[in-house]
């Protein structure tokens, strides 16, 4: 006779089907986990029509998230400007084309670098908070608390963030690219001696208003996505400080590798339709 | 008789594989003070939750003057739980923000309250009533853990609720500050007429100030009552439970110093 096993408080299961099972049991956790993250999406942005506006909490958070974050955003781009300017500084010297580095450096900057890069730094530093934040809240009962007092915390927390998140994400993407630019002239003309003119003439003339632009449109796409993603994981933390600590972990890979696939897929449709 | 105020009926909670609550049946008297007690993990807090809307019952109802809550639309339950207070077992402060803007947070946030000078005059006058004046620019972390739950309980007083339930509200006190805070449980009871629920593992002290109790094992109430009824209950782990807590004082003999 086969070998069975007897599930908690279920019936016997054939030891053939318990891969079946078990595999079944993986999807439906998986398909519940989707599901009750769409109803968190459809509840945040029902919420963004919601009265009251919080004002003082959009400010807030625009400054958590924004200001808070000049310093690091300034650092990173001039550093990948710089980088990068000498990297095309020397393969661009081979054809005699060193005047093109500005362009090179000023179309990727605008329409990837800056925007990803600046999501990136940002998942980093406030994303991760983002989540811890709001995972404590989850664990002490905070946020149980704010139901009890027929607060909505969904409405409270999740949607500032969001909001914050979709206005602070463009104008530190412009900070990016104007400091990356910067960065990328030093290196380029003031250290390897490019000709300023040919720099500026060649970043004029190749990067247009669209190339900002759709970095820009990337990053307020970016910016939800990461407040989302980030929010839902911490609203929904369990388990104690190590339930947080797995929670904000997730939440920065998830949106990492989400906003890299959302990227390419937006530069596939830009690239079709838009430049 | 008493009036009802809450009642629960044949409420099921499941979480996965554990069926905490498998039929809970309870009325709650109004203006009384009412004690679930049971041991720890047989579904006390879950029952409380499910009564402030924090956790959703599986099958079962839940009334509130009459009304059914649960079947109640979202926007008409949000304002039946207005009625209610809720003081967790941690107090679940704001940590965030200080003593001040935690009070103030239901009166800003739940009833829209704007005037400002009518907003620090009922702060005040919570903590005038907890007996803490003059902390509130002090934050949670600030605050030792008997502290945290008198604030707790004044920001719960804030919105002047008809229920205010109470998560094991002595749990990590010492005895002096659990008496305390079982002397506010009947103050809020006397003097706001409010009807107080309250799980507890203290049951010296649920026999003292409880008007009703009853008693959840196994996922139901098995046994309920005044608290003189409850004495003589032939339940085997209530017996237990009651006799455990009234038991004899404990005897210490002293054993002179032997000889160094």
């Amino acid at each position: 006779m086969q070998e069975s096993r007897e599930t908690t408080g279920g019936p016997k299961t054939p030891l053939v089907l318990v891969p079946i099972e078990n595999l079944g049991r993986r999807v439906v956790r998986n398909l519940e986990e989707l599901g009750r993250f769409y109803v968190f999406l459809g509840h945040t942005l029902r919420g963004l029509f919601r009265s009251p506006v919080r004002w003082r909490l959009y400010a807030e958070q625009m400054e958590r998230i924004g200001v808070h974050s000049v310093a690091i955003i300034a650092l990173s781009s001039a550093a990948i400007g710089m980088i990068f300017a000498l990297q095309m500084t020397m393969v661009m010297s081979m054809f005699q084309a060193e005047a093109m580095v500005g362009a090179a450096v000023g179309l990727t900057l605008a329409r990837e670098l800056a925007p990803v890069v600046t999501t990136l730094m940002l998942i980093a530093k406030n994303g991760s908070s983002m989540t811890a934040e709001l995972g404590t809240m989850r664990v002490t009962e905070q946020i149980d608390a704010m139901e009890t007092m027929s607060v909505d915390p969904i409405h409270y927390l999740v949607v500032p963030r969001l909001v914050a998140s979709v206005i602070v994400f463009p104008i530190l993407t412009g900070l990016a690219n104007l400091v990356g630019i910067l960065g990328a002239y030093l290196v380029a003309v003031e250290m390897l001696g490019v000709d300023p003119g040919g720099f500026v003439e060649q970043l004029y003339t190749l990067v247009n208003p669209v190339d900002v632009i759709s970095g820009l449109i990337k990053a307020a796409v970016m910016g939800f996505m990461m407040s989302v993603i980030c929010a839902y994981y911490g609203f929904y933390s369990a388990g104690g400080s190590k339930g947080v600590g797995e929670s904000a972990t997730r939440a920065v890979v998830t949106s990492s590798v989400g906003i890299l696939i959302a990227d390419y897929i937006m530069a596939d449709l830009m690239l079709q339709f838009l430049y | 008789m008493d009036t009802t105020i809450v009642s629960v009926q044949d409420i099921h909670k499941r979480f996965g594989e554990n069926n905490v609550l498998q039929g809970a049946t309870i009325s709650f008297p109004k203006g009384k003070i009412t004690a679930i007690i049971g041991q720890s993990g047989t579904g006390k807090s879950v029952l409380i939750k499910t009564i402030i809307g924090v956790l959703t019952p599986d099958r079962g109802q839940i009334f509130y003057e009459g009304e059914e809550i649960t079947a109640a639309s979202p926007e008409r339950r949000r304002m039946i739980r207005r009625n209610f207070g809720y003081l967790f077992q941690d107090s679940a402060l704001f940590d965030s923000m200080n003593v001040y803007d935690n009070i103030a947070f239901p009166l800003v946030e739940t009833l829209r309250m704007k005037d400002k000078r009518k907003i620090r005059r009922i702060v005040e006058e919570k903590l005038e009533w907890i007996g803490l004046p003059g902390i509130e620019r002090k934050l949670p972390a600030e605050l030792s853990g008997g502290m945290r739950k008198r604030v707790g309980l004044a920001r719960t007083l804030a919105l002047q609720p008809s229920v205010l339930l109470f998560d094991e509200p002595t749990t990590g006190l010492d005895p002096v500050l659990s008496e305390s805070i079982n002397d506010l449980i009947v103050r809020v009871n006397q003097e706001f007429g409010i009807t107080c629920i309250l799980i507890t593992h203290d049951i010296q002290a649920t026999f003292r100030i409880s008007d009703y109790i009853g008693f959840l094992y196994d996922g139901v109430i098995q046994e309920e009552g005044i608290p003189g009824d409850l004495v003589g209950a032939e339940h085997p782990v209530l017996k237990k439970f009651i006799d455990n807590s009234f038991s004899a004082p404990l005897e210490v003999e002293v054993q002179p110093c032997p000889d160094i």
